[in-house]
């Protein structure tokens, strides 16, 4: 299952240290509020112009060759 | 100008110079082709295990979730449309983040999986691959997350790097996968047993859909698949439709289709089936297949109660849990 993920398009930002100690909760097996279940997104990547990727992708061959 | 062929997936896609495959973001730049989006994911999160959904992998666990835009379906109810149905460059948000990055973050931020998720792992599949060998070598777990639509070579190779695979089974019809998800089945079904065959931790999902993928036909038929290519311990979450992107003219799966779907899939034999998308629904736990002792108490995506002792565990057969405890 791919969960909905309106958040995907979300900045970056450091997550709140109340849901982080509720993820943590959770993960000990505490039930805890549904804040729990908000993902949070980590802090350290630049979200910003990226140039595009110049990695040559695996598998794949010339279209006059047969595969 | 030379045209190449894209050999990752059942598409095939002959692109031309300056084109993109199906997935949108494989582009032929002057007859190389290019994984457009490696090391630029547009949505990072840490989710719980659970989420995934993995119900039988280090339960209770965060997992460091990651996905670029793309995919190689296009299915009509796509939740994750936004990411999936858009090329690289379409994004409000591109991360740069590299394959080290990723792996170096998961580490800081107390996560011992990675997910390959969101979209479609497949597409960016290089991407995947580069990250999941650092992740290995680090010790840490990889879980592909995907619609399994991939052709037997990349996929034996990416298993050799992958530790958990949930499958998203669309429906049990080739009808069902042509009309709904511009796609086809029996590549699907292949690359499940090509991941048994590895070793890889498979369990599947199947979205219910009320009046498409339904029926007993399909239902019972997949649970029985499963149950003889896959094994019946194999778990199998059902869950629940919600009207997303083109098939907004649905209502969301009633509850009482989800468990009647849930009793054909156990009476096909399976252990393990689940119902998903519904909080408090009675087949969220996991029980053991022997005594019925209720091992993993779940609500919703949280974890109340885990009953298993050392190695997976029953505490009162002592059997072992099918699955990845430790
Ligand atoms: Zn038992």
């Amino acid at each position: 299952m791919t969960p909905k993920n309106t958040d995907s398009m979300e900045k970056t930002k450091l997550p709140d240290r109340t849901d982080r100690r509720a993820f943590l909760l959770a993960g000990l097996g505490i039930a805890t509020t549904a804040v729990v279940v908000m993902p949070s997104s980590p802090g350290n990547f630049a979200a910003r112009p990226v140039e595009r990727s110049l990695k040559e992708a695996d598998f794949y061959r010339p279209h006059d060759r047969a595969g | 100008m030379t045209t190449v062929v894209c050999e990752l997936c059942p598409r095939y896609c002959a692109i031309p110079d300056g084109g993109a495959g199906d997935c949108r973001i494989r582009v032929n730049l002057k007859g190389r082709l290019i994984a457009t989006t490696f090391g630029r994911p547009s949505s990072v999160h840490i989710d719980p295990m659970e989420k995934k959904p993995l119900y039988h992998f280090f339960p209770g666990t965060p997992i460091f979730s990651l996905a670029t835009a793309g995919c190689n379906l296009h299915c009509l109810n796509c939740q994750n449309w936004q990411l999936s149905q858009r090329g690289g460059e379409e994004m409000e948000e591109i991360y740069h983040a590299p394959p080290e990055m990723i792996v170096a973050t998961a580490r800081a931020e107390r996560c011992q999986s990675i997910a390959y998720t969101y979209s479609e792992p497949i597409v960016y599949y290089e991407y995947v691959h580069a990250t999941a060998q650092l992740a290995r070598e680090a010790g840490l777990n990889n879980c592909l997350i995907s619609a399994g639509y991939i052709n037997e070579r990349p996929l034996r190779q990416l298993c050799r790097v992958m530790d958990a695979a949930n499958i998203d089974v669309k429906g049990f019809t080739e009808d069902f996968y042509r009309r709904i998800c511009s796609a086809t089945l029996a590549p699907v079904l292949r690359g499940l047993v090509v991941m048994r065959e590895e070793g890889v931790w498979v369990e599947v999902t199947l979205l219910i859909i009320p009046g498409e993928n339904d029926d007993p036909l399909q239902v019972r038929g997949l649970a029985r698949w499963i149950h003889d290519e896959m094994g019946a311990d194999t778990p199998l979450h059902l869950s629940r439709f919600h009207p997303h992107y083109r098939m907004q003219n649905l209502p969301p799966t009633p509850v009482d289709t989800l468990l009647r779907c849930r009793q054909m899939a156990l009476d096909a034999g399976l252990h393990f089936v689940y119902v998903g998308n519904v909080i408090g629904n009675g087949g969220e736990s996991t029980y053991c297949p022997h005594d019925g002792t209720l091992l993993i108490e779940r609500f919703g995506l949280v974890i109340k109660e885990n009953h298993l002792l050392a190695g997976g565990r029953c505490p009162v057969c002592g059997n072992p849990l099918p699955g990845v405890w430790t």
